[in-house]
């Protein structure tokens, strides 16, 4: 072809597989160096990571501004050290919100099975709800237009998962009657330990169970538009408006980043309590009965909010980003 | 679900759904390259009617990775087309569904359809053959016709449907 614009259209071109590259480098070196989830680290590190490092030489005039808002953190950590005792970190790959509330609900799952007084039924009531809501779910995403032959196998690991967690030993497999209190939290200990593990294997159950609930948040989404709708309509950013296209778009894929309207209709297709402390450089003054004033941290609360025995999911969101609280 | 299986797993469900669903009247035929392996798949497009590219037999190449369908499979036309959101020479598709918006929910089969629908429906705006889309976004839909359909029978006219 002779044409032109020919030497303008290879630079367009190379430019186009550049900034591929470029990426799917920033993709692998996040994956290299953070895992799934991490070990849980004492809330300390979290203010650790707002304390200015004397090592770093003062310079640049944006360091007004850029110290101003590293005290409104710095203070938010504080604040929440006192509410928190443990931090864990999830991949930063935009599947955060969901790998972490995955994480979270197993984990708080399991260690109810190991609650003392082991015969108390309320404590294995929450994974047989949700249990029979996931064995349930197929047919109805399949309902909502999506096929089984693609949908299926990300159900069966979620199916699977639950299975895991409802089978892991509570007790050593030679019961002697009185050293089973004792040797608990030894048996607690091995079980997170294989769900930490589980949950932690590259392109496996995690992946799978992470997608999954993606498929789930948006059939939640399609299932009551009435409810969901009025969220994207007042959101300015965006200009999809309507559920489907949204869906397509902004949940179905992977690595896409999750907002309020997500956070909202998987907690509430789960029908868990999610708490997510917002810590975003600001910090709210509250007036007390007493009329004097306290600090906290922006806090609120999605899906079911009263049910007291229901299972609860506490996150951290830091702008674009959420880690699982203790 | 371990490293690889998901992948070879979920292939073998796609082409037992394409083995008991193919007719001869598709205008889509999709299969395995060879039986060695499960990730490495070829299609072929009959081109749409009312657009330069009827007629036309167009061959696919598709890779997919261990991740798939987590992530998305690489496709490329081996043969050569015209197309403002296909690369000249290397065959390399721009289509957002097998990028960024690219998800499991899709199959070897609907990413096939996507690609199909491209070529009834040029994308001017994001062209990775910059030729084909200023011809279209300066109006030269004639230019563009004639040149796509010069090139669908030159190159496309030689692969007999598989019964």
């Amino acid at each position: 072809m002779t044409h032109p614009e020919s030497s303008s259209s290879i630079a367009h071109e190379s430019q186009y597989k550049l900034t591929e590259r470029q990426l799917s480098d920033i993709e692998a070196e996040i994956k290299s160096t953070q895992p799934l989830t991490s070990q849980p680290l004492p809330i300390v590190a979290l203010i650790q990571q707002y304390v200015a490092d004397p090592s770093t030489p003062a310079q640049t005039q944006q360091q007004d501004s850029q110290e101003w808002l590293e005290s409104g953190f710095l203070a938010s950590s504080k604040l929440l050290s006192k509410k928190y005792t443990h931090l864990r970190r999830i991949r930063g790959d935009g599947n955060c919100y969901y790998r972490a509330f995955l994480y979270s609900l197993c984990e708080g799952l399991l260690k109810r099975r190991f609650h003392v007084p082991t015969d108390d039924p309320t404590d294995d009531r929450e994974l047989k709800r949700i249990r029979t809501f996931v064995t349930n779910s197929l047919s109805w995403v399949c309902g909502l237009g999506y096929e089984e032959t693609t949908i299926e196998m990300f159900y069966d690991e979620l199916v699977d998962l639950l299975d895991f967690i409802d089978n892991l030993p509570t007790c050593p497999s030679s019961p002697a009657t009185d050293s089973n209190q004792a040797t608990r939290p030894l048996e607690l200990q091995k079980a997170l330990d294989a769900l930490h593990h589980k949950l932690n294997e590259e392109n496996s159950t995690s992946d799978y169970c992470t997608w999954y609930l993606r498929v789930l948040t948006a059939a939640q989404m399609k299932s009551d538009p009435d409810r969901y709708l009025p969220f994207l309509l007042a959101d300015d950013s965006s200009s999809i408006m309507d559920i489907p296209t949204f869906c397509s778009r902004e949940v179905e894929p992977m690595n896409r980043e999750c907002g309020m309207v997500q956070v909202a209709a998987l907690a509430e297709c789960f029908g868990v309590r999610v708490v997510i402390e917002y810590m975003d450089g600001s910090v709210v003054r509250e007036k007390e009965e007493d009329g004097s004033f306290t600090f906290k941290v922006a806090c609120h609360e999605f899906g079911e909010t009263k049910g007291e025995d229901r299972m609860s999911v506490s996150l951290l969101y830091r702008p674009g980003h959420y880690d699982i609280l203790y | 679900m371990h490293g690889n299986l998901g992948a070879a797993k979920r292939l073998r469900k796609e082409l037992q759904h394409l083995e008991k669903n193919t007719t001869h009247q598709d205008d889509i035929y999709l299969r395995p390259t060879s039986s060695s392996s499960l990730l490495h798949w070829t299609a072929l497009l009959r081109g749409p009617p009312d657009t330069p590219y009827a007629g036309g037999v167009f061959q696919l190449s598709i890779q997919c990775g261990t991740e798939y369908p987590l992530a998305p499979p690489t496709i490329a036309f081996q043969t050569r087309i015209f197309h403002p959101n296909v690369h000249f020479t290397t065959g390399d598709v721009c289509l957002d569904i097998l990028k960024k918006e690219w998800s499991p929910a899709w199959g070897l089969q609907a990413a096939c359809r996507a690609v199909l629908a491209l070529l009834s429906d040029p994308d001017a705006s994001s062209p990775l053959n910059c030729d084909a889309g200023n011809m279209i976004r300066g109006g030269d839909e004639c230019g563009y016709w004639g040149t796509a359909e010069m090139y669908t029978v030159e190159n496309a006219m030689f692969i007999d449907w598989p019964e």
